[in-house]
């Protein structure tokens, strides 16, 4: 049985594992049933670049309006600015902890008053630029961010991909933990 | 009347030289018997006197080998009480042996210790055998810590009673600080391991998998030329990340190992 997105619960925080192929369509799958929820979504990309993003959730009638991005990929790999987008911010590069979290902490504060939903895509995109130690920093950070506003956040992780002792550190700072492959979900 | 006189003095006479030479005859008899006496007494005694010489050259073999040993030779009694130290103490734990004289090890041993120690101690006391490598921790006079390795085996006296231990310590604290050291290097490289795993193995699998992904929305028609370019310029990038992580984590191994030529170590980490 596969855990129903549906039942993804506001102001909780989840850590999601999906095999890579997965992880794109979770992210889409995602966005839907949070907007459905009546969720504004603020995703942090270091996978997939915002015209990817914008094009696939457009594609899949997904409002733009309701999503906020914080893109980490796309200056780092054009290696100049994108031009300006409303509802998304552009980090140089996805190393920089200290611009991605003043980024974050900006589009949280613009969403304030509003029932918003967290997507970070994903842990392994992120662990090519910076060490487990920093990613298990960056999430504390981040949840300790939506815990204060009452938010919910999702952080994206490819199954097997992360060390069974950094899998221990990151379980402890989210409420449960889905994994696509079990047929059943662990719930904390 | 005078002739019977005559003839018993000369009857008396006679009896007194036959008297005479009898007691010559015992006194030479006696004489060759004290010979012999002194003879065999002053051979017992030249043995003693040569046992006590060897005994005396044991006792100092044995004297000047405690006493130059580098180790700390120590006697304690049936209550842990030093009765006896060899002048290695000083070396080890900065005092002489008349101050150790009189206190057992627990006064001279780190606090945190004593208990754990005074555990294992009071077992061995019972059990009344030897023992070898107890590790504890000592406080020296200048109250920097050391370490010394115990050994010990049981006294008894003459009826059988046991009346202590003796012992050695050595003073391990530098093989324990190279030990550490060598412990801490181990678990610091596995942990570089892991980590160089997790940045190498998995990321692997995503920009696979990202490929894969562009390559089906070209096939599609999905994609155009500046998305393409940027996700291909977007993997690139994360395959340049990937291949530095792969220099640090050769980095890591050619500065532990150290067994790798000039030639192949710049080829490793270049």
């Amino acid at each position: 049985m596969t855990f129903p997105l549906q039942d993804i619960e506001d102001q909780e925080i989840y850590l999601i594992m999906a095999s890579a192929t997965e992880i794109r369509k979770k992210n889409l799958e995602l966005i839907r049933v949070l907007l459905e929820k009546g969720n504004d979504v603020l995703v942090i990309t270091a996978n997939q670049p915002y015209d990817v993003l914008k094009k696939d959730y457009q594609m899949n009638d997904i409002p733009m309006e309701k999503v906020y991005i914080v893109d980490t990929v796309t200056k780092y790999a054009m290696g100049h600015d994108h031009e300006p987008v409303e509802n998304c911010r552009f980090v140089s590069t996805p190393s920089d902890m200290t611009a991605i979290g003043i980024a974050v902490t900006e589009s949280l504060k613009e969403l304030k008053g509003r029932k918003v939903s967290l997507i970070f895509d994903s842990i392994n995109a992120m662990l090519i630029y910076i060490s487990s130690r920093n990613i298990t920093r960056f999430v504390h950070f981040v949840t300790s961010k939506l815990r204060l506003m009452g938010f919910s956040g999702i952080f994206l992780a490819v199954e097997k991909g992360i060390d069974p002792d950094v899998l221990v550190q990151l379980t402890t700072l989210v409420d449960n933990i889905i994994d696509f492959d079990k047929e059943n979900p662990e719930k904390k | 009347m005078n002739n019977l006189t005559g003839a018993g003095k000369m009857a008396d006479k006679n009896a007194a030289e036959e008297k005479i030479r009898n007691l010559e005859v015992m006194v030479a008899s006696l004489n060759e018997l004290l010979t012999v006496q002194e003879k065999v007494v002053g051979g017992q005694f030249e043995q003693i006197r040569q046992d006590e010489d060897a005994l005396r050259e044991s006792r100092e073999r044995y004297r000047s080998l405690v006493e130059t040993i580098s180790d700390w030779v120590w006697e304690v009694d049936e209550n842990g009480i030093y009765t006896y130290s060899n002048p290695r103490v000083f070396d080890q734990i900065g005092y002489t042996p008349d101050e150790v004289l009189g206190k057992t090890p627990f006064d001279f041993m780190l606090p945190e210790e004593v208990t754990r120690v005074g555990e294992i101690f009071g077992r061995i006391i019972d059990s009344r055998k030897p023992f070898s490598s107890l590790e504890n921790g000592a406080r020296h006079r200048d109250g920097h810590t050391v370490v010394l390795e115990t050994s010990g085996v049981p006294l008894f006296d003459q009826d059988g009673q046991f009346v202590g231990y003796r012992g050695i310590d050595r003073d391990i604290t530098e093989r324990k600080k190279a030990e550490d050291a060598l412990r801490e290097s181990n678990d610091r490289f596995i942990a570089f391991i892991k980590e160089a795993a997790m940045r190498l193995k998995n990321p692997m699998e995503v920009i696979e998998e990202n490929i894969s992904m562009i390559i089906g929305e070209i096939e599609k028609g999905r994609f155009e030329g500046p998305e393409i370019l940027l996700q291909l310029k977007i993997q690139l990038k994360n395959m340049e990340q990937i291949r530095q992580n792969i220099i640090e984590l050769n980095k890591a191994i050619v500065d532990r190992s150290g067994d790798f030529s000039e030639a192949s170590r710049q080829f490793l980490i270049e």
